[in-house]
């Protein structure tokens, strides 16, 4: 007789607001640790060599990536604000009380500083690549292609 | 009204896998979960296993995921959750049969927290007293019927069952907020390890959960800070 320990056949448990956020941060935690591992590994090239590094980097100088960024800022910023709900869930005495609501102040806080910091992240792109390419390169041109004589 | 009845059944003789079977049955909107089930078994198959005991919401031998969420079967109407009506074992613990699963991890980590009052000093004349706000910090968790909805809707438990849980959690946070106590250090001791109140990640879904409304979540948290009291 054998006991089975998972019987269960693909159905989602029910769970609130809370649960989803107790996953999101465990992905969005585990995502930046892979991150932060490639990260390291990329900036190490400079241990190889200006040229090796430089290569590197340009491979990062167009606007796929700029995009992938702002990503990553919306990836730390949501799990750092959600950390900081969940200390002052944990430490806050009446912070089980008013969960719901602290979870809606943290959506407003990712919001503010979301919205600002992603325009930005955005407008500084078409800025830069525009100030250092070749004469008549128009925001659409930096956003279809890396741009060969963006030196950085 | 006609009712569509979904449950995840598991054959340890015959089954590797839970598989779901549809019974579709007669009921008024008023007749609890239960009484489905009571249907089917006592007049169609037989062979479907469950716990059942009071039928009031006072054992808590009936915790089922009823339509996704941890509920007690005697506790919820027909006409309180939309029809199909899925039905499956509580999860996190190996399944027995069918809606039957072992209980015993569940109550070795109820054990590990002493769950009874330990005081060895004499009470005196009459019985040990305690002022009325005293007696308020600890009555939300005096009200626990060990269903195990709780510890069985929590994500945490769900991948490892070495966690105490929200049960064990709420039934030591009952004598370690209870000033007649004398073994609260001790508790404080088991619950500050690693799969002890800290392993929770506030899902709250035991509060969701708990039929018998107890603020789970909240009490966890309660001993987490507790436990930063002593060194
Ligand atoms: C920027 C400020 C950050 C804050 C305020 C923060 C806060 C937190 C908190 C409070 C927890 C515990 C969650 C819980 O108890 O449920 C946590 C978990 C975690 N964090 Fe962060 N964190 C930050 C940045 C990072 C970064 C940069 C990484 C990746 C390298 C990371 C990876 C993780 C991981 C893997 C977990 C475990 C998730 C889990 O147990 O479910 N965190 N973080
Ligand atoms: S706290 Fe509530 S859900 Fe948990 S075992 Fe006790 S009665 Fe059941
Ligand atoms: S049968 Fe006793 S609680 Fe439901």
């Amino acid at each position: 007789m054998a006991y089975q320990e998972i019987v269960s056949t693909g159905s989602v448990y029910k769970g609130r607001t809370s649960m989803w956020l107790y996953l999101f941060h465990r992905i969005t935690g585990v995502a930046l640790f892979g991150y932060l591992l490639l990260h390291i590994i990329s900036t190490a090239l400079i241990l190889a060599g200006p040229e090796i590094y430089e290569g590197a980097e340009a491979i990062y100088k167009n606007f796929y990536f700029r995009l992938g960024e702002v990503g990553l800022m919306a990836a730390v910023l949501a799990h750092a604000i959600n950390g900081l709900r969940i200390i002052t869930v944990d430490l806050w005495k009446k912070g089980s009380d008013y969960q719901k609501s602290l979870n809606v102040v943290a959506l407003l806080i990712f919001i503010g500083i979301f919205v600002p910091t992603t325009y930005r992240m955005i407008t500084s792109y078409f800025d830069i690549c525009i100030e250092k390419s070749s004469p008549g390169t128009t925001v659409v041109d930096c956003m279809v292609r890396p741009l060969p004589d963006w030196k950085s | 009204m006609d009712v569509k009845l979904r449950i995840l059944r598991f054959n340890p003789e015959t089954d590797r896998k839970g598989h779901w079977e549809e019974y579709n049955i007669e009921a008024d909107p008023d007749e609890r979960i239960l009484d489905l089930l009571h249907k089917v078994k006592w007049f169609d198959d037989g062979s479907l296993a469950f716990r059942r005991s009071c039928a009031h919401g006072v054992c808590g031998s009936d915790a089922m995921v009823v339509n996704g969420e941890n509920m007690l079967a005697c506790q919820v109407l027909v006409k309180e959750v939309s029809n199909p009506i899925k039905i499956e074992p509580i999860r996190g613990l190996p399944v027995i049969k069918d809606l039957v699963v072992d209980m015993e991890t569940f109550f070795e980590s109820y054990k590990k927290v002493m769950p009874y009052l330990v005081n060895d000093e004499v009470p005196g004349e009459r019985e040990r007293l305690q002022s009325p706000e005293d007696r308020d910090k600890f009555e939300d968790t005096t009200k626990c019927i060990l269903c195990a909805a709780c510890t069985t809707s929590c994500p945490v438990f769900w991948t490892a069952d070495t966690y105490v849980g929200p049960a064990a959690i709420v039934n030591a946070h009952r004598f370690v907020f209870d000033s007649r106590d004398n073994a609260s250090k001790q508790r404080l001791e088991i619950l500050k390890d690693v799969n002890g109140a800290f392993r929770c990640r506030t899902a709250f879904n035991c509060t969701t959960a708990c039929p018998r409304g107890i603020q789970v979540t909240k009490a966890i948290e309660d001993v987490k800070r507790e436990t930063l009291t002593i060194n």
